[in-house]
């Protein structure tokens, strides 16, 4: 987990330095609200598999939240990053299965031009999950730990569409339609299981300030 | 307001960016590898568990032979929520494994000179079924024995839309199905994986012997092997221990119970984890029979083809090469329930798993399977 923190900071810091710091940045806070399942690899296609998720499964309503930063690097593109504490699970309503991740997505995208009253946002990147607790809770209340046989360091792909506007002159909302998916198998002790967190298309709402006038405020 | 500006050099910053980010994460990969598990039963729960608490089955049952010695470990639940394990006499469906006891009966008979397995299986069907050929080369019992018949997986008047295919498939429909077929190769040539070969091959076996399909396996197969609680009568000993099937989070209706005799060939036994360790030691020669060499004759290679975990086929198992060591295996999906014995003639060690979940017929299981399988070969 050091390890992890560790490098978060060092590329946090590369970035501006590399890049000379000459965009802007915002800063703010995240919400997704989200359905999560777990996606199976079921020896078809990965066509098949997707179009099996929504088979007979529970999914779970869970929420991702936390606070990230938007570095407008150009007119129309933006990098940013988050810092979330995400809840995620599938399995089934007599036997729920409860994970959560810290996530670091990094983001880069494309937004339409800044003068327009709804600006058009889409962004991509990948994202890097730490597993900090994984549980089976059965009907009866009991609990189970299945963090020994789950992978701690998952990670997937990301991808984000909607809109940024303002609002009370100084904030940005942004709202996304968002989707989510892991790339490697959450299954540690079996690696020839192909099962990974997958959250159905959702959203994505941040609020931002602009760095330079939160710094002016103080 | 316009926060954005025009930046010289906007290609050089955003290689910037992918090297600040590739220098920072390098080198970041998955989990660092655990220690090796120590014993067997560790092992296996390191295959076993991540289906059970990630959702893709609701229990598990794996009986293992290694060293004469049986053992079995149970995961998940017979029912959702029910917090029970399923056990070594619970009663599942072991779908298509049926095809190897099939295949077994049909070696018996053979070794026994009651038919012949190159006999062609219009010697002993009724008149009024007219089997194709092609080129004049006739289909035999082998060629449905080792699915290389030319019949398709399933006969095109079922009702492919239908939960279970099989239910309400009846004899005449298949015997419509055969006449109406045209076969596009010549028998023997290719394999192509066929419920309907082991429909038909079950059928023919029952009408040889004059009785029902239950009564030719019990008599020919289970009887001799000792194996008590493998039928296909739903009784009410059996439904006593019955673990219901589920796809997904669904609890799903039986196959079996609806499968006519014409198609019980080819998945409708049911049975427990004691009677499918009977048999895989009797086919890891641990145990004595009047069946020995109609077992040893059902593994012996009769086609190869490539396939997932396949480099050919005997008498309905499969036979591959797993790390330089001869493996011979079958598994099995009805809706509900999935299934896979799978053995190392040579080190006479072997698995059996079962389960109540059928996300995707057979994968899960046969992966499962595999694996220990391969566990076996170092443990």
């Amino acid at each position: 987990m050091k390890r992890i923190l560790f490098r978060i900071c060092i590329s946090l810091l590369l970035v501006p330095l590399l890049g000379h710091a000459q965009g802007t940045w915002d800063v703010g806070a995240r919400f997704i609200p989200q359905a999560t399942t777990f996606r199976y690899t079921q020896g078809i296609g990965p066509l098949y598999d997707f179009l099996k998720i929504s088979a007979p499964y529970y999914f779970r309503v869970r929420t991702a939240q936390g606070v990230g930063a938007t570095y407008n690097a150009f007119r129309n593109l933006h990098l940013g990053a988050d810092l979330l504490y995400s809840l995620q699970g599938g399995g089934y309503e007599q036997r729920k299965t409860n994970l959560s991740y810290i996530k670091l997505p990094l983001w880069i995208g494309y937004h339409a031009a800044a003068k327009r009253k709804l600006i058009f946002t889409i962004q991509s990147g990948i994202e890097w999950s730490y597993l900090v607790s994984a549980k089976v809770k059965y009907a009866d209340g009991a609990k189970e730990n299945i963090k020994p046989s789950l992978t701690t360091i998952s990670w997937g792909v990301p991808f984000a569409i909607g809109v940024k506007f303002r609002v009370l002159g100084a904030y940005y909302i942004t709202i996304l339609a968002y989707l989510y998916t892991d790339i490697n198998s959450l299954s540690k002790t079996n690696r020839t299981f192909g099962v990974y967190n997958y959250s159905y298309p959702g959203l994505r709402i941040s609020i931002d300030q602009p760095l330079n006038q939160l710094l002016k405020k103080k | 307001m316009n926060n954005h500006r025009i930046i010289p050099g906007r290609r050089s910053l955003v290689c910037r960016y992918a090297f600040s980010f590739c220098i920072a994460f390098s080198g970041l990969s998955c989990d660092q590898k655990d220690p090796a598990p120590a014993t067997l039963k560790e092992a296996i729960d390191h295959v076993a568990t991540p289906y059970v608490a990630l959702g893709a089955d609701v229990g598990i049952i794996i009986g293992v032979m290694k060293e004469g010695q049986k053992s079995v470990y149970s995961y998940g639940e017979k029912e959702i929520g029910s917090r029970e394990s399923i056990t070594a006499q619970s009663v599942l469906e072991i779908a298509s494994l049926t095809k190897v006891y099939t295949a077994v009966a049909l070696a018996d008979m053979h070794l026994r000179k009651e038919l012949n397995l190159d006999d062609p299986i219009e010697n002993y069907l009724p008149s009024s079924v007219h089997v194709p050929m092609f080129n004049n080369k006739k289909i035999t019992l082998r060629h449905l024995a080792n699915h290389t018949s030319g019949f398709p997986r399933f006969a095109s008047n079922a009702d492919k839309k239908a939960y279970n295919e099989y239910k309400g498939y009846t004899e005449q429909m298949m015997y419509e199905f055969i006449n109406g077929y045209t076969l596009t190769r010549a028998p023997g040539s290719e394999f192509e994986y066929s419920a309907v070969g082991y429909g038909l091959l079950g059928q023919i076996l029952s009408l040889k012997t004059q009785s029902d399909y239950e009564t030719m396996i019990t008599g020919r197969v289970l009887s001799p092997l000792g194996m008590k609680h493998t039928t296909i009568s739903f009784t009410p000993e059996q439904m006593k221990h019955l673990v219901p099937g589920h796809n997904g989070n669904k609890q799903v209706e039986s196959w079996s119970k609806d499968m006519q005799n014409i198609v019980q060939g080819t998945g409708a036994l049911i049975s427990t984890m004691d009677d499918q360790l009977i048999y895989l030691e009797a086919n890891l020669g641990l145990i004595n029979s009047s069946l020995d060499e109609a077992l040893s004759l059902s593994h012996e290679l009769t086609f190869q083809h490539d396939g997932k975990y396949t480099n050919g086929i005997g008498l309905g198992w499969n036979h591959f090469t797993l790390n330089g060591q001869h493996v011979i295996w079958k598994n099995g999906g009805n809706g509900g329930y999935t299934s896979f014995m799978g053995f190392n003639p040579d080190h006479k060690t072997g698995v059996v798993v079962l389960t109540n979940s059928s996300l995707n017929p057979e994968i899960f299981a046969t992966d499962m399977g595999i694996e220990i399988l391969k566990l076996l070969q170092v443990l």
